[in-house]
């Protein structure tokens, strides 16, 4: 199998550090290509055996350590984050709506502008997908998308409380056009969104995190 | 988004590219993740304002600092004897540029490559950033100017002027050097 593409065609290809027209000439090429595709599918697991390896936590503390903040600061912290979740975190007891996917004791809700997105739904580029989950107890909760162009963390890991949260982080969809799936991740315990990432490029959800699928198309 | 928040999507959406890149230049696991530190430090203390896109300055800076790391272990192959530009190639679309690129690898081994990188850390001394990358990517990696000229966010002329102006400072170098 003759290779058609550079490594670094498929590097700028994963990075979306392309033109518009050299971005189209790689799909075309993937498409027809096996080889580069395959190059491209082990690219993508090198990625994410590496992020394994050095998750970005870790390296971000390596790389700008947390600094010890004044009381000044923490004071100014503790009620801007007071504020963020007077306005983000809408407690409701526990009642799932018609619209959502429940999955052991936590239900999603995904939405674009304001309107439910189901499973099969065709979505455009440009809209930005919310995610709402209610739970019953506190979990873990993160969302992972497998698109034409790659894998990528759409919200990473965080606990969210009983009740009933918008997550603070949505999605834009970008021009990528074909078959996406959000993989919506929830689990008991803290877990980290690119480990979990990585267990699912090589098949399945870790041990422990509950996983629900939506299957999207960008037509 | 905090700054740091930022950061992580910085590095997971890259750092994975970058360690590829100094491990490729350097042939080491060890030395391609203190490469690919050096590179964020580098990237979070520049002023990136008005550049192309974070993956041409980083991929310009991971060079640089494994270039850096090769200049260091000071060995002179011989291979980049005599440089020249390949203007001729048809490389406009990215399967020409791929062609291109397959007939390099395959009449370059491994060893010549890593022996041109050392060649050329030695030649680059004192280059900027710009040109040290451009030249690694063409003599050692095998990559037409349109693709160089793509990645780093220039023209294709651009790259061309730059890597014929090096290879005359390249020049005149060794001619330095052979005459003390």
């Amino acid at each position: 199998m003759t290779r058609r593409l550079t490594d670094l065609h498929l590097e700028r290809f994963i990075a979306d550090a392309m033109n518009p027209v050299e971005r189209e000439q790689v799909k075309k090429v993937l498409a027809e290509s096996p080889a580069d595709a395959e190059a491209l599918r082990l690219l993508e697991a090198d990625s994410a055996a590496f992020l394994l390896k050095m998750p970005p936590a870790a390296f971000a503390e390596k790389v700008m350590p947390t600094s010890k903040p004044s009381s000044l600061r923490l004071w100014w912290g503790a009620l801007v984050a007071v504020a963020a979740a007077v306005l983000l975190v809408v407690f409701k007891p526990w009642s799932v709506e018609p619209d959502t996917i429940v999955k052991g004791d936590v239900a999603w809700k995904v939405t674009s502008s304001g309107k439910t997105v189901s499973s099969g739904a065709s979505v455009s580029a440009g809209d930005t997908l919310e995610f709402e989950v209610t739970t019953g107890a506190p979990r873990w909760v993160a969302v992972v998308s497998h698109a034409p162009d790659g894998w990528f963390v759409y919200v990473a890991a965080m606990r969210v409380e009983t009740g009933h949260l918008m997550l603070p982080t949505g999605a834009k969809l970008d021009a990528t056009k074909g078959a996406e799936s959000l993989h919506l991740l929830s689990s008991e315990n803290q877990f980290d969104a690119d480990i979990a990432m990585a267990a699912l490029v090589k098949g399945g959800a870790p041990n422990g995190v509950q996983l629900e699928k939506l299957d999207l198309t960008k037509p | 988004m905090s700054e740091r928040t930022e950061f992580e999507a910085l590095y997971r959406k890259h750092g994975p590219a970058l360690f590829r890149r100094c491990r490729h230049l350097l042939g080491s696991d060890a030395e391609a993740q203190d490469c690919v530190q050096d590179t964020f430090l580098g990237f979070l203390k520049g002023n990136w304002r008005g550049e192309a896109q974070p993956f041409t300055v980083l991929y310009r800076i991971a060079t640089y600092q494994a270039i850096d790391r090769l200049r260091k272990r000071g060995r002179w192959f011989g291979r980049a004897e005599t440089l020249e530009v390949r203007e001729e190639e048809h490389d406009t679309s990215v399967e020409e540029q791929g062609a291109a690129w397959a007939k390099h690898q395959g009449t370059t081994t491994e060893s010549e490559r890593v022996e041109w990188a050392h060649d050329l850390a030695i030649l680059t001394k004192g280059e900027d950033e710009f040109t040290l990358t451009a030249s690694m990517m063409h003599w050692v990696e095998g990559h037409t100017l349109e693709e160089i000229a793509q990645t780093l966010g220039v023209t294709r002329k651009t790259v061309s002027a730059r890597l014929t102006r090096f290879m005359e400072r390249a020049a005149e170098r060794k001619k330095q050097e052979q005459s003390r």
